[in-house]
């Protein structure tokens, strides 16, 4: 059978940053496509695949490479550390909610020394690059921490340090980082100071001037945004009439998040400043197709890799097959090829 | 994730008690690794085609049947329950076995449950197992009102089933805890399992055994009964659940802290040693 004829399509208009070309005509075969990214520039991150482990559904290393494979993903961020130990809420932590699910686990985890010690060993090894995520509620505590994962992180294979502005701020009376932009630039500020990996910073669809944060985080230092963080959300136990989670306010997974994850993704890639990896609510190829189309230069999957280990494989596949479709060689034409004239 | 998902058929829908669903899979080659305190992950496309892993106990294993039964927890959103639309013949994920066993120690010949709507589905296949090991079995039930009960025919006969009602309609009008002083000292172990209320009165019980074993009848402090040997359960277990999460132990959505330590219920857990006397469960 002759080869059939792929009908011209018009090329959806382009963002300033990843311009779409024509669809061309030449066949490329999926497996010579290059899956692999460069985010930031100051403090480059190269990613074989553009695809990121959230931080803290597959925990802080050992389990994760049982559960999931590792090769097909780009980056692994452990899940939050800190200085000192932090403990999660009482029970239940974690419930489900409609679209997805809420949690509190507040971070917990037995401080970054011991984390380091029982779980180093599964970073050094890993097939992929790792990231340590770091919480502080004080620039201060930021600045200790990461004088104390510096010291071993070269041994242990760290890649990138991301900063958690989804944690909470002392000085902001315990409410996010993220929740203020100022004092978002300050943390970003101290870390690049007391460091020269990588440093993403995490933010979710809540955080409050998005787009100026995007485009100034760069000058603070910051050389990725993650914009893959939980929003808050609350709900209450109708048959016991108490909050659903022994905390309250818990945080947001699942496609209930999505299409604000979207937005904000989009919001801050508008804002040309640092690469975007970009996720919440992922749970099929698709969904991470739209990612790209948003903005996001790397996407992040999260809690649907308990019920799907095979996601990233899939994610990478259909990454290839989509950048083939279009006669092209790179993942680079799938970013903001949604975004439309709004950003022209 | 972790063990390898095996496809489940619905071969039948039940009720464990007003409003718990209980589904039976028929999934042959899970049920030899089965035991009672073990759930099972049940894993579904939900909304957009996002699938989460719902924690479901395992209420009763037919070896004949080659099938497990499962209780479907309700969701404390009161949301429509994507699972609980299954039909006869759909075929779903099941991953498992989560968590650990109930211990049961070796010389324990006289066995306690406690429970109530929300536990009883912990501890139905624990009853199955010991009577059918030759273990005397007691079931303290507790329920607001006589409706509210499980069916006793879900039970084997030899089970003692002791009742307690807030509205008296049937059995003792009050609550469990003020029959425990009467079973307690009867029991070799007990196991607890339902909500906080019936968890409390149970330690407590268990923490009052406790001193007035270590207290002869003078009032003189006296040598803790001696442990059989092989025995490694503590006397009172106290079964906690989850609703969803990673089931490998590395998310933190399912730890309690308990006087032993911390405790990944999917791993470590369902059954949590109560008084805290002992360290074997600790992480
Ligand atoms: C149990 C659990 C623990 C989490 N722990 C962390 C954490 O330690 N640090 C962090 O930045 N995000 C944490 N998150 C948030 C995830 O990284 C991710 O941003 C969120 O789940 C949204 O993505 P998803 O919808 O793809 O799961 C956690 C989420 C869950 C469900
Ligand atoms: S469900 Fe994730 S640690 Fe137990």
């Amino acid at each position: 059978m002759p080869p059939r004829k792929r009908a011209k399509v018009a090329a959806p208009r382009a963002s300033r940053s990843a311009p779409v070309p024509e669809q061309k005509n030449e066949r490329i075969n999926p497996l010579t496509v290059d899956l692999a990214v460069v985010l930031g520039s100051e403090h480059p991150l190269r990613l074989e695949r553009p695809i990121v482990v959230a931080s803290g559904p597959l925990g802080f290393g050992n389990e994760a490479g049982a559960a999931i494979d590792l090769r097909d993903v780009g980056l692994f961020v452990v899940r939050g550390i800190s200085l000192r130990p932090r403990f999660g809420g009482l029970m239940p932590r974690m419930v489900e909610v409609p679209g997805g699910l809420m949690h509190a686990v507040n971070r917990e985890n037995p401080g970054a020394d011991e984390v380091m010690d029982r779980h180093g060993a599964s970073w050094r090894s890993a097939p992929c690059a790792v990231a340590l995520s770091l919480v502080a509620t004080s620039v201060k505590e930021l600045a200790q921490l990461i004088e104390r994962v510096e010291r071993r992180a070269d041994e242990l294979g760290i890649a990138a340090l991301e900063i958690d502005l989804t944690a909470p701020c002392d000085g902001l009376e315990g409410s996010r980082w993220e929740s203020s932009a100022d004092e978002s630039l300050r943390l970003i500020d101290t870390a690049r100071g007391a460091t020269d990996r990588t440093l993403i910073a995490k933010v979710s669809s809540a955080a409050s001037e998005l787009r100026r944060l995007a485009s100034e985080s760069i000058d603070a230092g910051i050389d990725v945004l993650s914009v893959s963080g939980s929003p808050h959300g609350f709900l209450p136990d109708r048959a016991r009439r108490w909050p659903a989670l022994a905390a309250g306010i818990g945080e947001l997974s699942g496609p209930l998040v999505r299409p604000a994850a979207l937005a904000a993704i989009a919001e801050a890639a508008s804002g040309a400043g640092a690469s975007i990896i970009g996720g919440g609510g992922i749970g099929s190829p698709a969904d991470a197709l739209d990612t790209f189309a948003a903005g996001a230069s790397a996407v992040s999957l999260g809690t649907a890799l308990w019920a799907d280990p095979r996601l990233p494989g899939a994610v990478v596949d259909s990454l290839r097959r989509a950048v083939a479709a279009r006669g092209e060689t790179s993942i680079l034409v799938l970013r903001g090829s949604a975004l439309g004239s709004r950003h022209e | 994730m972790g063990s390898t998902p095996v496809a489940g058929e619905l071969l039948a829908i039940g009720e464990l008690t007003p409003g718990r669903i209980a589904l039976e899979f028929r999934a042959p080659t899970l049920i030899a690794g089965l035991r009672p305190g073990h759930a099972l992950h049940l894993v579904r496309p939900e909304s957009g085609g996002y699938r989460v892993r719902r924690v479901a106990p395992v209420s009763r294993v037919d070896l004949i049947r080659g099938s497990v039964e499962v209780a479907l927890q309700p969701r404390a959103d009161g949301g429509q329950d994507a699972l609980a639309g299954l039909r006869v013949g759909d075929v779903i994920e099941l991953n498992g076995p989560i968590g650990q066993p109930i211990l049961i120690n070796k010389g324990t010949m006289r066995l306690l449950l406690i429970t109530d709507g929300e536990g009883f589905a912990w501890v139905r296949a624990l009853a199955d197992a010991a009577t059918r090991a030759g273990i005397s079995v007691t079931m303290l039930q507790q329920a607001d009102t006589a409706a509210d009960l499980p069916p006793p025919s879900l039970l084997p006969d030899v089970v003692e089933i002791v009742v307690a009602t807030t509205d008296g309609s049937i059995g003792h009008r009050g609550t469990v805890a003020e029959l425990l002083a009467e079973y307690v000292p009867w029991a070799d172990q007990a196991v607890v399992a339902g909500g906080a209320d019936i968890r409390a009165a149970a330690t407590s019980a268990a923490l009052r055994r406790r001193t007035t074993d270590r207290t002869s009848a003078s009032g003189k402090p006296a040598r803790a009964r001696t442990a059989a040997a092989g025995d490694r359960a503590p006397w009172l277990q106290a079964l906690l659940s989850h609703e969803i999460g990673c089931g490998i132990g590395a998310c933190g959505g399912c730890t309690v802290a308990t006087r032993a330590g911390q405790v990944r219920l999917c791993r470590e857990g369902p059954a949590i040693d109560a008084t805290g006397s002992t360290a074997k469960r600790s992480t």
